[in-house]
């Protein structure tokens, strides 16, 4: 913008995104040619070309860019036709522009839905940028003097005139706990920045301005506390999968066995139409102790669903290690393994959406450091020596803390700050930090919502999942699981991240996170749909690969070969020889625990020895 | 105040002499217990880590890891175990260099004067006194034990039990 853009520069910048929209892509170019819109469309709502993008107003003043769903479109469509807006087609794109001239920024409240959308307004020229409430979907940008470019993915930066390249200085505030980046504004990217969940902005006259419309905390003290209710959170959670299954595209779920994937599944079941021809993929291992495929398998048959098992083995993860990163093209802590095959199977099939169980662990307690968190609360209440023993219990049935050693040594870490219990075990790699080319310290991660003295009065099991939820763990896997999704065409719906549902999530009381030891008890006993032995499971570590195993058997030593690359040896971000020295001397050692936490070193190198 | 800082600051009594320290294990745990010596007891002199991974002297940050075999030549008063999978291996190595525990080596898995405590509770039978206890050491297994013999309700005797069972048995 601004500065003037050309018709093939926008093409090749569109283009670099295409795997996002693989059934149409253009163009627009204002007729001053200051602004230049792309759009790559994955169509799932009214797949006609009445809804192509970028799309324009009747009157041709507006242009929108919009990637994701609106899913109450229906009923803003019904609003809005009582308030005289007139509609062509049956997307939720025309609804979100048509919202947006009625309401103007107040529309964002009223959107139930993912998003990162963007409208040029050519009579103002001026541009307006949104992001959903929990950032489900990515806005990246880059402002430079008079130009301003962004994208759904910092990729296409590549391909502009001004191209991107890893800053070490940001590199080595994050390279020791890599999730903290989703809540920065900065990327690894120098000069490419990212609008924050439940952000919009407004590009004017060169200037950018960025505002708050989302704060959840805000909302729960409007709404009270511990005063939802098993029939509240059980209703939204019904409607939110309901409006999560508005498709005209096939419709699958991504199932693992767990409690969180399995829950979506047998609710999806009920709402799916035929023209979804709903089929759940399940990831399968060849490490029977790391394969759920058993568990998966009977959430099927009793909800009668037919799935696929997608087998994922050694050979998959060395032919695809380096692809997978290079799809991230962010910072990991640790290898994405198998999600992409998922979804490459499923757009096999001709499938284009996947409704998934994100937000399940962090809105209702699932991790071993929520474990941590409600017995740290009762030690400190000094009130329950039930809910302090039934926390040792449940996390002595957890690997690795079926050693006693490593359970009493986690007991010796309890800690009443929420980030203490966060960057204890293999959060905090701060050893990584000296391979980086740069002095800059580690980033602290600022919670807005301490400045609340009444957030700081929550316990201390709300405040880790409050946290968890808004600025760790679940951004970070949001945006890997976009990656990897949309590198195939596959949209993820996640109903546990329906605005409502989150709210209710929130205020309910603790017992309905973690009492009596157990995790998620919601999910496991007011959804009473899941097989007994589903509900009862205790011993459920998320997908996980057996990555241990794999890099004995070869991984390593593909990893080994791959760093070997004259970029990494010249490397002016990081010490390549250094990485490479450490890496050969562990394989030497068999050190493969020790090889694997160096993984966002080698993330990094495979990213820099790519561009 | 964190479980690990009252630990620390049981092992480092109350009087005002000043300590020369070292940590045995410079990984993760080994971290804590430095960030904390060097924030919340700053009159104390860390010397350092010693690792077994290294084979000469390195840093971490600002602080020396030094390789075991120069243990025995290093002047310090306290010596801090970090690593708990391993203490008994770390106990048997520190014996055979001479360095005996109680006194110089502090295993932060254990309490100073634990079992005259026990003895004490055991005489007492004061079911107050040990929940109190347990909620100040909640790692240390004898207070479970005896938490399930003092407990009336039998429900919560067998979870106490069952604590006693998982901490003290390697799986």
């Amino acid at each position: 913008m601004q500065a003037g853009v050309s018709a093939s520069e926008i093409d090749k910048f569109n283009y670099s995104l295409f795997h996002r929209g693989p059934d149409y892509q253009a163009v627009y170019l204002s007729p001053r040619k200051r602004a230049a819109l792309g759009h790559c469309r994955l169509s799932i709502l009214d797949m006609t070309t009445s809804s192509h993008q970028p799309f324009k107003s009747s009157d041709g003043r507006y242009i929108l860019v919009f990637n994701g769903e609106i899913y109450n479109f229906i009923e803003l469509k019904s609003e809005l036709k009582l308030l005289g807006h007139e509609f062509f087609t049956t997307s939720d794109t025309e609804v979100l522009l048509h919202a947006y001239l009625e309401w103007g920024t107040d529309c964002l409240s009223k959107f139930n839905g993912m998003w990162a959308f963007a409208i040029w307004d050519d009579l103002e020229q001026s541009l307006f940028l949104s992001r959903d409430r929990f950032g489900v979907k990515s806005l990246y940008f880059q402002n430079i003097g008079c130009r301003f470019a962004f994208a759904s993915e910092q990729k296409a930066f590549i391909s502009l005139k001004h191209s991107v390249s890893i800053d070490p200085d940001n590199l080595n505030q994050i390279i020791s706990f890599p999730e903290v980046i989703e809540s920065q504004r900065f990327t690894i990217y120098r000069d490419v920045q990212k609008l924050l969940p439940g952000e919009y902005a407004f590009f004017k006259d060169g200037k950018l301005q960025i505002y708050k419309w989302w704060d959840t905390y805000s909302e729960l003290k409007k709404l009270g506390r511990n005063n939802s209710g098993t029939e509240e959170l059980q209703s939204i959670f019904h409607e939110a999968c309901e409006i999560r299954t508005r498709s005209d595209a096939k419709v699958a779920t991504a199932l693992s066995g767990g409690i969180d994937s399995s829950v979506i599944t047998s609710q999806i079941a009920k709402h799916s139409k035929p023209h979804h021809e709903m089929k759940a993929f399940i990831g399968s291992f060849d490490d029977l102790e790391c394969d759920e495929f058993k568990w998966a398998e009977q959430v099927c048959k009793k909800n009668n669903i037919s799935f696929v098992r997608v087998n994922i083995d050694q050979e998959d993860v060395i032919n695809s290690f380096s692809e997978n990163a290079l799809c991230l093209e962010d910072i990991n802590e640790l290898p994405a393994i198998g999600q992409s095959k998922i979804y490459a199977a499923m757009r096999e099939q001709g499938y284009k959406v996947s409704i998934e169980g994100h937000g399940g662990d962090e809105l209702f307690g699932g991790y071993p450091r929520h474990i941590n968190a409600y017995m740290a609360e009762s030690i400190y209440n000094g009130n329950s020596i039930s809910d302090l023993a039934n926390g040792i219990i449940s996390l002595s049935n957890t690997k690795p803390l079926r050693n006693n050693a490593y359970l009493k040594g986690n007991i010796l870490q309890l800690s009443t700050d929420p980030q203490k219990l966060h960057m204890k075990g293999s959060s905090s790699k701060l050893y990584l930090r000296r391979f980086i080319n740069s002095d800059k310290d580690p980033v602290k991660l600022k919670v807005a919502e301490v400045d609340d003295g009444e957030y700081l009065s929550e316990g201390l099991l709300f405040r880790k999942l409050y946290e968890d939820f808004h600025y760790l763990t679940l951004p970070y896997i949001l945006r890997n699981y976009d990656r990897l999704s949309m590198k195939h065409g596959i949209e993820v719906r996640s109903p546990f991240l329906d605005y409502r549902f989150v709210l209710a999530a929130f205020r309910a009381p603790q017992s309905f996170k973690i009492s009596e030891g157990k995790t998620k008890r919601f999910l496991r006993d007011g959804l009473i749909y899941l097989p007994e032995q589903i509900a009862n499971r205790t011993d459920k570590s998320g997908f996980t690969p057996p990555m241990i195993s794999w890099l004995k058997a070869g991984l390593a030593v593909e990893i080994q070969e791959r760093l070997n690359d004259i970029k990494v040896r010249n490397s002016t971000t990081f010490d390549g020889v250094g990485l490479i020295n450490t890496i050969n001397e562990l394989i030497k050692r068999n050190s493969y625990s020790k090889l694997l936490s160096h993984w966002p070193l080698i993330n990094i190198a495979l990213l820099e020895s790519s561009h | 105040m964190d479980i690990l800082e009252e630990r620390i600051k049981l092992h480092l009594g109350i009087s005002d002499d000043i300590y020369t320290i070292v940590i045995w294990g410079a990984g993760q745990f080994g971290e804590l217990i430095y960030n904390l010596l060097a924030s919340k007891w700053p009159q104390h002199k860390i010397l350092g880590y010693v690792d077994s991974s290294v084979k000469q002297v390195t840093f971490k940050g600002q602080a020396k890891i030094f390789p075991i075999s120069e243990l025995t030549s290093m002047e310090y008063d306290l010596l801090f175990i970090s690593s708990i999978e391993y203490e008994s291996e770390i106990e048997a190595q520190l014996n055979s260099l001479d360095i005996k525990l109680p006194g110089k080596a502090i295993k932060l898995t254990e309490i100073p004067d634990l079992l005259l405590l026990i003895q004490e509770l055991h005489a007492s039978r004061d079911y107050q006194k040990t929940k109190n206890l347990i909620y100040r050491f909640p790692d240390v297994e004898a207070f479970w034990l005896l938490l399930s013999e003092l407990a009336t309700d039998p429900h919560e005797s067998k979870l106490c039990y069952e604590c006693y069972q998982r901490l003290s048995k390697k799986r």
